[in-house]
């Protein structure tokens, strides 16, 4: 009887390596690997810097409509996004005019909005 | 009867297994603070193209060279005129192109600094976000737009937008402007022959100083037909540089966006060392007097 239940407790306790090494192969050695993200997988700073981008570009060419759309590779409101973006920079010490940029490209989101509502 | 020790070995594989089972299906590891440089390739190109469009606007190289260092391409510049030219194929916008050459281009036309804080930093292995350090945000000495900075330190963290902007006031910096001064003059028209590239029409734009000149349009018409190249979309060359393949019997015209017109121009053929004929082009120069 004792022999039985020692054979049990070595067969779950293998169980238990077994389990321990697949996890550390799992997620150490061999993880799956995210080669190919999408930018809303992105680390919160580069988010920033994605909508900063966008803002500037936004100020070269005044393209709101290409502005909404990069944003929403973002996975989120663009107006969201952005008011994030501005958090982050304030919070971060992001420059007077990066701060302009941001701002300029959530008002013209804001304004865009009610507009879209209404039709 | 002795058994051995297979329920050991079976236990361990039920244990291997589930283990594999939970970290590759059921709780993967979750990659959701990435980087750019883990970017699926489209999205990298909307990404550079971002870069481009930003730099367009606030003509900031250090910072469009961090933010293209995070991409992790081994040459920035070529991989933008690369992209610059899939991106006059597909019909993308003009600005989006000529962004994209006029940054290759400056990338190619500016050294690239050693060991600067403008090179992006690597990104930590943690998933956490620290703030970044004050001192990296303290302002520096301003810099001239395409001088190269040496001085700043890296920041520890991936944060990509600290280069310093060189303006103040949220004014526009302007583009790089081509057509501006006197109009572009045909300078010289020389045969060229390699029997590698074919009847290949090779254009460069200079300005009143000599410089090359990029995301400069040039028109080319034929019979049947038009098409619109920009200089600087192969920097390697030359940033004033632009070509177009021509096809044989075919006359062209070649007219800068702002210059003179080269009429009558074909393929010539060319002979080789060993008496064999070949198509080749021809090389024009434009230059502003």
């Amino acid at each position: 009887m004792t022999s039985r239940r020692a054979r049990w407790i070595a067969f779950l306790f293998a169980i238990a390596v077994g389990l321990g090494l697949g996890l550390y192969y799992g997620w150490v050695v061999s993880p799956v690997d995210y080669v190919d993200t999408a930018p809303n997988t992105l680390r919160a700073d580069y988010k920033a810097d994605f909508v900063l981008m966008t803002a500037e570009a936004y100020q070269a060419d005044g393209d709101l409509e290409a502005a909404r759309r990069t944003l929403a590779l973002l996975g989120e409101d663009p107006v969201t996004a952005v008011q994030q973006a501005l958090d982050f920079g304030a919070e971060h010490g992001y420059t007077s005019q990066d701060l302009f940029v941001l701002q300029e490209l959530l008002s013209a989101l804001q304004a865009q909005q009610p507009a879209e509502g209404g039709s | 009867m002795k058994r051995g020790p297979w329920f050991l070995l079976t236990g361990l594989a039920l244990g291997l297994g589930l283990g594999l089972l939970c970290a590759w299906v059921l709780c993967p590891v979750n990659y959701t603070q990435t980087a750019p440089a883990s970017l699926r390739a489209d999205f990298k190109e909307t990404y550079r193209s971002l870069i481009a469009r930003a730099y367009a606007y606030d003509g900031n190289l250090p910072r469009a060279r961090a933010r293209l260092a995070l991409l992790g391409d081994p040459n920035p510049a070529d991989a933008l005129a690369a992209q610059a030219q899939r991106a006059l194929a597909a019909g993308r916008p003009m600005a989006e192109v000529r962004a994209l050459g006029a940054l290759a281009a400056a990338l190619g036309e500016a050294p690239t600094p050693v060991g600067t804080a403008v090179t992006a930093p690597a990104s930590p292995p943690t998933a956490t976000i620290t703030p970044p350090p004050q001192q990296t945000l303290t302002p520096t000495p301003v810099l001239a737009q395409n001088q190269v900075t040496l001085t700043p330190a890296p920041s520890p963290v991936g944060f990509p937008t600290l280069p310093p902007t060189p303006t103040p006031l949220p004014t526009r910096t302007p583009q790089p402007a081509p057509t501006a001064g006197a109009p572009f003059l045909l300078r010289s028209q020389e045969p060229y022959c390699n029997p590698d590239d074919g009847p290949l029409l090779r254009i460069f734009m200079r300005d009143a100083d000599d410089q090359p000149v990029p995301g400069m349009a040039i028109y080319i018409h034929w019979l049947g037909g038009d098409e619109e190249i920009f200089t600087g979309l192969k920097p390697d060359i030359d940033p004033g540089y632009a070509d177009f393949l021509m096809t044989p019997d075919v006359v062209y015209q070649v007219r800068p966006a702002y210059g003179t017109t080269v009429t009558d121009l074909q393929a010539r053929e060319c002979q080789a060392d060993d008496g064999s004929r070949y198509w080749g082009g021809w090389t024009l120069i434009f230059a502003q007097p």
